[in-house]
C-alpha cells in the first residue's frame, strides 16, 4: 500500500508532539535505573550518561549520544508541533516548507528506539553482577519513545506537503 | 531488460527528493529549487558516486580499529579487563544469553559489514553497467538504509554501563578507543547511504 488517508492527521500529530514534549524533560532528568552492588548504589539519568562519557574523555561518543538522544528527539517533536500548529491556525508563514524539510532530514538521526534497546541489553548484561531497580525516568522514556514512534509512523507526509503548499500560497 | 516507459528525465520532469513534487525542468537546472519546499533540485544527487565512495572507504578503514581494539574496559574488584566487541559477544554466549549475543552480533558486526559490502556491490554494479537484478539491488539498498542506524546500539550500551557501573576504583566500566571508531563507522555508513542516489541504479536499464 503506497497511500492511506487518515482522519484528522494534523490534529493527531499536534497532540502527539505536544504530549511527547511534556514527557521529554522528566525522561532526561529523572533516573533511568539504579544499580546496587557491593553495598554501593549508583543511579543515573540520561544527562549523566553523556557527562560520564565526557568525564572519561570520550567526547566524540558523548556528542553522538547527546545529539541522537537529547537534542534531536525534542527538536523533531518541536518542529512537528510548529508545522502542525501553523497549518492548523493557517498562520502566515513562508518557511514552513524548509522547516518540514529539516524535520524529514533529522528523522533518522533521532535514535530513541535504539537507545531503548541499548538499555535493555545493558540490563541483561548487568543483572548477574548487581541488583537493578528501575526509576521513573525509564517510565517517562518509554512513553516519550512510544509517542515519538507513533507520531513519525502515522505522519502523513503527502498530506502535510499539500497542506504546507496551501498554507504558503495564500 | 526491455524499455517499457518514458523516464522522468526524458519527459523533462524533475522529482523533488524532499517533498516528492514533480516539476517541469527549467533552463538552469543547477540552480533550480523546488517551488513547494525550496529544496535544491538535481537530476542526480551532486557527486553522488564520489561522495558515497569517500564515505564507504572511510568506514572500511574505521571498521578495523572498531573491531580489533577494545571497546570498553571492565574493572571488577580491582582487576582490569579490556573487551573488544567480539569478546563481549563471547561473554554473553558463555553466560547463556544467546538471544542478546545474536542481537549484538547482528547490530555490531554483521550490519556494518553487510552495509559496507552491500553498498560497495551496488556501486560496482553501477560502474560496470550491469543490467540485471535492478529490483533486487534497489530493495537491498532500502534494507541497508533501514537497518544501518541500529548499529548504534553498542554505543548506547556503553553509555548506560559507563554511567551506572562507577563504584569507586575497584569496580567500574570505562569506554575504550574502539567506541569512538565504532561511532564513526556508524555515522560514515549512514552518510554513505544518504549521499547515494538510488536513481543511479536504474540509469543503465
Amino acid at each position: 500500500m503506497l497511500f492511506h488517508v487518515k482522519r484528522n492527521p494534523v490534529e493527531r500529530t499536534l497532540i502527539m508532539s505536544l504530549t511527547g514534549l511534556i514527557f521529554f524533560v522528566p525522561a532526561m532528568v529523572l533516573p533511568i535505573m539504579t544499580l546496587n552492588a557491593l553495598g554501593l548504589e549508583q543511579s543515573a539519568n540520561i544527562i549523566q550518561w553523556v557527562s560520564a562519557l565526557f568525564r572519561t574523555g570520550f567526547h566524540m561518543v558523548g556528542i553522538v549520544v547527546l545529539l541522537t538522544v537529547v537534542v534531536i528527539p525534542p527538536l523533531k517533536l518541536l518542529l512537528l508541533f510548529y508545522v502542525s500548529m501553523a497549518i492548523r491556525i493557517k498562520a502566515h508563514c513562508n518557511n514552513l516548507g524548509s522547516i518540514f524539510r529539516f524535520y524529514q532530514r533529522m528523522d533518522e538521526w533521532g535514535m530513541l528506539e535504539i537507545c531503548m534497546l541499548g538499555i535493555l541489553v545493558s540490563i541483561i548484561k548487568l543483572k548477574d553482577l548487581a541488583q537493578i531497580s528501575y526509576g521513573i525516568g525509564l517510565f517517562c522514556f518509554v512513553l516519550l519513545l512510544t509517542i515519538t514512534l507513533i507520531s513519525s509512523v502515522t505522519l502523513d507526509e503527502h498530506k502535510y506537503w499539500s497542506l504546507i503548499q496551501k498554507t504558503s500560497n495564500r | 531488460m526491455e524499455k517499457e516507459s518514458l523516464t522522468a528525465r526524458e519527459a523533462g520532469l524533475l522529482n523533488c527528493l524532499d517533498c516528492n513534487l514533480l516539476t517541469t525542468k527549467g533552463e538552469g537546472v543547477l540552480q533550480m529549487r523546488c517551488p513547494r519546499c525550496g529544496a535544491r533540485l538535481h537530476l542526480r544527487k551532486t557527486n553522488g558516486m564520489a561522495r558515497t565512495w569517500a564515505m564507504l572507504i572511510t568506514s572500511m578503514i574505521l571498521l578495523f580499529p572498531a573491531n580489533l581494539l577494545p571497546i570498553m574496559t571492565v574493572t571488577y574488584l580491582g582487576e582490569k579487563e579490556p573487551n573488544t566487541i567480539i569478546e563481549g559477544i563471547e561473554h554473553f554466549i558463555q553466560s547463556g544469553d544467546y538471544f542478546i549475543a545474536i542481537i549484538i552480533f547482528f547490530a555490531s558486526i554483521l550490519v556494518p559489514i553487510f552495509k559496507v559490502v552491500g553498498i560497495m556491490l551496488i556501486m560496482i554494479s553501477i560502474q560496470k553497467r550491469w543490467k540485471t537484478w535492478l529490483r533486487h539491488r534497489t530493495l537491498m539498498f532500502r534494507v541497508i538504509k533501514f537497518i544501518g542506524r541500529w548499529s548504534m546500539l553498542d554505543i548506547f550500551v556503553i553509555a548506560v554501563m559507563v554511567a551506572l557501573v562507577n563504584l569507586g576504583t575497584l569496580t567500574s566500566i570505562k569506554p575504550a578507543p574502539a567506541a569512538t571508531y565504532f561511532a564513526a563507522v556508524v555515522i560514515s555508513t549512514m552518510l554513505a547511504s544518504n549521499t547515494f542516489d538510488t536513481r543511479l541504479i536504474w540509469e543503465g536499464a
